[in-house]
């Protein structure tokens, strides 16, 4: 799972897998769910996350983790 | 016809995560949408256009410049 933060436009990826999407769906506004071709959800897109949740904190609780970078 | 800038955002993860979308098609869609809308939070501007390939209505969001193309996907709930 990676996790991208864009500043400049106040944008946040979270890419659940590398699995590509084939299908999209605003379910709120600001917020695009992704979709691989199974219908498997591969990623979320939030516009003005800021505002949507708090970037200031990350939890990770009992997660398999083999690897963490941080940029 | 010279690209139309895109931002970071767009191509590290709205090309790479949805890599169907097509460069030309959202070019497409700022030059010539079938509906233009300011977004009034923030002044980004949505386009949309048909697009025979995904049989769906695709929108695209620019910034408030009208010409730096920002996010794409197709639109289900989109009735012109």
């Amino acid at each position: 799972m990676k996790i991208n933060y864009d500043a400049a436009t106040d944008s946040l990826y979270i890419h659940l897998s590398d699995r590509a999407s084939v299908d999209s769906d605003e379910i709120a506004n600001g917020v695009v769910l992704d979709y691989d071709a199974a219908g498997a959800l591969v990623g979320i897109d939030i516009q003005h996350a800021s505002h949507q949740a708090d970037l200031a904190k990350l939890s990770v609780n009992c997660l398999p983790l083999t690897q963490l970078d941080a940029a | 016809m010279l690209e139309l800038p895109i931002t970071d955002y767009f191509r590290d993860n709205v090309l790479v995560k949805r890599p169907y979308i097509q460069r030309e098609w959202c070019e497409a869609a700022v030059r010539d949408p079938i509906r233009r809308e300011v977004q009034a939070d923030d002044g980004r501007i949505r386009h949309w256009i048909w697009i025979d390939a995904l049989d769906r209505y695709l929108r695209v969001v620019t910034l408030a410049d009208g010409q730096t193309i920002h996010n794409a996907f197709p639109d289900r709930r989109f009735r012109p």
